[in-house]
């Protein structure tokens, strides 16, 4: 549920080297190539090219396991490519603009273009372009389930597994579509792939194979029976090309390119000259990758045999449309990427995790060390510091104790100074800031009088007469009074 | 070590709407996160956290103490300064109470007072200082009173008068009777 989208992460491991093999199994040979795939260099490796006439599918993964046996076990992607020959390819108008919808009505329609029923085949498609808003025109390409099948099982045999299976003349136009550069044609290219028993036949239009036939007639024929498969060529090629043409399905081609196997490509192109009203461009692909010596070796042993079909389509793989495995295999490749993707996710959060948890393990560390970094460095300064402050306490208090000392006799003094010569005092009490006075007096005025000189003090506030009570003393009126007040220093002192 | 059976989950679950399995999952999710920050996001942070503050405050005691250190020759003078008013912090508290009523005594009899009695009231110690309080009745005439009273707050051992009480002994008499409560200041 929480699932995260490892493909973002593929960035990573396209920085890693990459090891492919394509297989192409037609009619009487095996084609095999290998190619190593790094950021910064793309190899063919080898080239293998296996006679297995009269052989059946047991002998023909013997063959294979004996030719890339060493690749077993290896990270490697093998990919079967399917030649036009075991194809059905169809240009049709779908009444909708909609992906979804093209794909349903496709899968509904595609048993009638075929003799199978729809479950014996495989259907894919390559759109082309909209038309009147709501058309599509569709390339439509129908393979039987059974020789998909029959390739998974030979290779399974063989001890590898099937990761895709391509359509080769798709790969082959993108391939010549790039070395040409072709995004500016403003019409579309025929490019013609001879091979040693098939030619294909196809019509690149901005990079996108639009149309594909294939002609059973190959360099071996052409050179066998010149007389008479020269003229079968030319006539097949004119009638793919009024295929095309009468299907409605773009302008007619301004250039043919003529590429495939290198023995008799030149004697093809003189004839093509003198019979087709179109500019021919032979190319060479072997002067269009990177081919190691051992795979050149090989070219040259089979000149009559065409390797593009094996190794373009491995090189633009990601860009190619039609992928032709069966859904099952889909199914389970994507139950198996899905599960991949699942312990991806699972390593990524736990390693996230992990990160996380060192980060603060590291942080907790780094702390505590810092701290005892500084207690071990300071604690000497701590020490003596200590030491330092209790004198400083002991300063602080007798630097206090010399600072209030005597307050309670200058409270003495300030009293004597207050009390006039008819008071006479029979009690004086000091407690810290509270003062009380007991004495008589002649009169009552002379205590009142004495309660404001008090006030005026500045080391008396709230001076307050508890009792004034008048009595006689023989012949003398007294008036006995207790007075008391809170001390206070002066600002001053 | 048996793996609990979680197939009983799995077909709970399964019998959810897609709603209440969203809720479900949500109130999982929730759930782990408040176990997950429970159990060891928060004590994490915490530690880190306490952490953080002991190095802070060593670091600022380091700075204060270096501040001190730069004020040593000073702090040491007036140490040295007012070492006659300190006294031995190290002697117990009796021998610092007999030590205050010896010099009370002594103090008394230079004033020609005469010392009705002394008790001591305790001893209390307050952070880095102790208090030996002193109760004493005395009797005298005025002057010599406040001549006791005045050599009590001038001493060199940090005696101080917290309160007292002056009343004259009879009627008519000149003679006074006096109750202080003194209290001397130790520095430990």
């Amino acid at each position: 549920m929480f699932k995260i989208k490892m493909k973002k992460f593929k960035f990573f491991s396209r920085l890693a080297h990459q090891e492919m093999v394509g297989v192409n199994l037609s009619g009487n040979n095996l084609k095999i190539s290998h190619l190593k795939i790094s950021p910064n260099k793309k190899e063919v490796v080898n080239l293998l090219n296996l006679d297995i006439t009269a052989l059946n599918d047991i002998e023909i993964a013997k063959k294979i396991q004996v030719a890339i046996g060493a690749l077993r076990g290896k990270a490697v992607e093998i990919i079967d490519l399917l030649p036009t020959h075991l194809v059905i390819t169809k240009n049709i108008e779908v009444p909708s603009i909609e992906k979804k919808e093209i794909k349903e009505i496709l899968n509904l329609q595609a048993g009638r273009h075929t003799p199978y029923s729809r479950e014996e085949i495989i259907v894919d498609y390559v759109e082309i372009g909209t038309y009147k808003n709501s058309y599509t025109k569709v390339l439509l390409v129908i393979v039987a389930r059974s020789v998909v099948k029959r390739h998974y099982e030979i290779l399974e045999r063989a001890g590898f597994r099937l990761k895709q299976a391509l359509l080769a003349s798709e790969g082959m136009a993108l391939a010549v579509f790039k070395t040409l550069r072709l995004e500016n044609e403003s019409a579309p290219v025929n490019i013609l792939h001879v091979d040693e028993n098939f030619t294909d036949f196809s019509v690149v239009f901005k990079n996108r194979v639009i149309f594909i036939r294939s002609i059973p007639i190959g360099a071996s024929q052409l050179k066998q029976e010149k007389e008479v498969y020269q003229l079968k060529f030319i006539d097949e090629l004119k009638r793919s090309l009024e295929a095309y043409l009468g299907g409605d399905i773009e302008i007619s081609p301004n250039m043919l390119i003529l590429t495939g196997a290198e023995d008799g490509l030149k004697e093809i192109e003189t004839l093509l000259n003198s019979t087709m009203h179109l500019p021919i461009k032979t190319l060479s692909y072997s002067g269009m990758f990177n081919i190691s010596e051992l795979a050149r070796g090989a070219m040259f042993k089979s000149r009559q045999i065409s390797f593009f079909d094996v190794i373009a389509p491995l090189l633009n793989c990601p860009e190619l449309k039609i992928d032709l495995v069966p859904e099952e295999a889909r199914v389970r490749r994507s139950l198996e990427e899905r599960g991949k993707d699942l312990i991806k996710t699972g390593i990524f959060i736990l390693s996230i995790f992990i990160i996380v948890f060192f980060i603060l393990a590291s942080k907790i560390y780094f702390h505590g060390v810092q701290l005892n970094r500084l207690e071990r460095k300071y604690s000497t300064v701590n020490r003596e510091a200590k030491e330092l402050e209790k004198d400083l306490v002991k300063i602080g208090l007798v630097k206090n104790y010399l600072t209030n000392r005597g307050y309670s006799l200058e409270i003495l003094t300030q009293l004597h100074g207050l009390v006039s010569a008819d008071i006479e005092l029979s009690e004086i009490r000091y407690d810290l800031d509270k003062f009380s006075i007991k004495g008589s007096a002649d009169a009552m005025s002379s205590v009142f009088s004495f309660v404001d000189r008090l006030e005026k003090s500045e080391y008396f506030k709230e001076v307050k007469t508890r009792y004034t009570t008048k009595r006689k003393d023989g012949l003398r009126d007294l008036t006995d009074f207790e007075i008391i007040t809170l001390t206070e220093r002066p600002k001053d002192r | 070590m048996k793996l609990p059976n979680l197939q009983f989950l799995q077909v709970f679950v399964g019998k959810l709407s897609k709603k209440d399995r969203l809720i479900f999952y949500l109130t999982v999710f929730m759930v782990s996160l408040l176990i997950l920050d429970r159990a060891i996001v928060s004590p994490v942070f915490s530690k880190i956290k306490s952490l953080n503050n002991q190095v802070r405050d060593k670091q600022a005691e380091i700075k204060k103490n270096l501040r001190l250190l730069a004020q040593k020759d000073r702090i040491i003078t007036g140490s040295v300064k007012y070492s006659s008013f300190l006294g031995d912090a190290r002697l117990s508290d009796d021998q610092q109470v007999t030590l205050v009523l010896k010099e009370l005594e002594s103090l008394a009899s230079k004033s020609s007072v005469y010392l009705v009695d002394m008790k001591p009231a305790g001893v209390k110690t307050s952070g880095s200082s102790k208090i030996i309080m002193i109760n004493l009745n005395c009797e005298a005439q005025m002057e010599q009173l406040v001549n006791f009273m005045y050599n009590l707050e001038n001493s060199n051992s940090l005696i101080s008068i917290e309160k007292y009480q002056l009343v004259p002994k009879t009627r008519e008499s000149s003679v006074a009777k006096c109750s202080i409560s003194v209290y001397k200041i130790v520095a430990l």
